[in-house]
């Protein structure tokens, strides 16, 4: 049997100080990322049998 | 090649990725894990088998509550903001790629669709993707944007908490 798909465990500490600080200081993704993001999802979609 | 839902009565053609908790989970779980609204497992077939899949789940990112001493630093820190101390998130409970397959890109295809699918069509609300990566996928979760959820070292690690920010591409 598999590893079980778990919820992502609790942050404490430094680990949710950090994760607190990434989100405040986290840029956007730059327009050529969007664009790449776009094109890479786009090839899934073509794959599409059903509404996702 | 075609984008399907595994649903109940599927029957799968050979698949393997080079793991065997991948295949494992495919093979013997992703059904248990439908039919118990666990998860979702969709799969990209090809005309010889599963090329890839990927099961998606709810999740959450959560801060600890009890832990007053880093709150204080967080809203010392960061005053501007109202925090939370949860967050919605989407979790990649397995993505894997067959051996024949590998090497297109389809991996990062997937993570891309995920991401647009859940900036652009978000129907709960949902602002993180999370991944319990393997020590080995580490730097292609990395490339594709995705940053660690704990400083501890990886050695002996199964596996390590990664996410994404959906807010970087709204």
């Amino acid at each position: 049997m598999a590893k079980p798909i778990e919820t992502t465990p609790t942050l404490k500490g430094d680990d949710a100080y950090n994760f607190v600080a990434q989100m405040e200081n986290g840029s956007k993704e730059s327009a050529e990322e969007k664009d790449r993001v776009e094109k890479g999802a786009s090839f899934i979609e073509s794959l599409l049998t059903f509404v996702f | 090649m075609q984008l399907i839902r595994l649903v109940e009565d599927y029957s799968f053609g050979p698949f393997d990725c080079g793991e065997a908790d991948l295949n494992d989970f495919l093979l013997a779980d992703a059904k248990d894990y439908a039919s118990q609204l666990l998860a979702v497992t969709y799969l990209i077939e090809s005309t010889d088998g599963v090329a890839a899949y990927f099961a998606l789940s709810n999740d959450r990112i959560s801060l600890s509550d009890s832990d007053k001493a880093t709150w204080r630093r967080i809203k010392r820190d960061f005053p501007h903001r109202k925090h939370r101390n949860d967050y919605p998130a989407v979790k990649i409970g397995r993505l894997a790629v067959d051996r024949r397959y590998q090497g297109r890109q389809i991996g990062t295809s997937i993570i891309d669709f995920v991401k647009k699918t859940f900036v652009s069509n978000n129907r709960t609300g949902c602002c993180f993707i999370t991944v319990d990566a393997v020590p080995e996928a580490v730097g292609f979760y990395k490339s594709n944007g995705f940053l660690l959820l704990k400083s501890a070292t990886m050695q002996n690690m199964e596996t390590v908490p990664m996410y994404y920010n959906l807010r970087k591409l709204a």
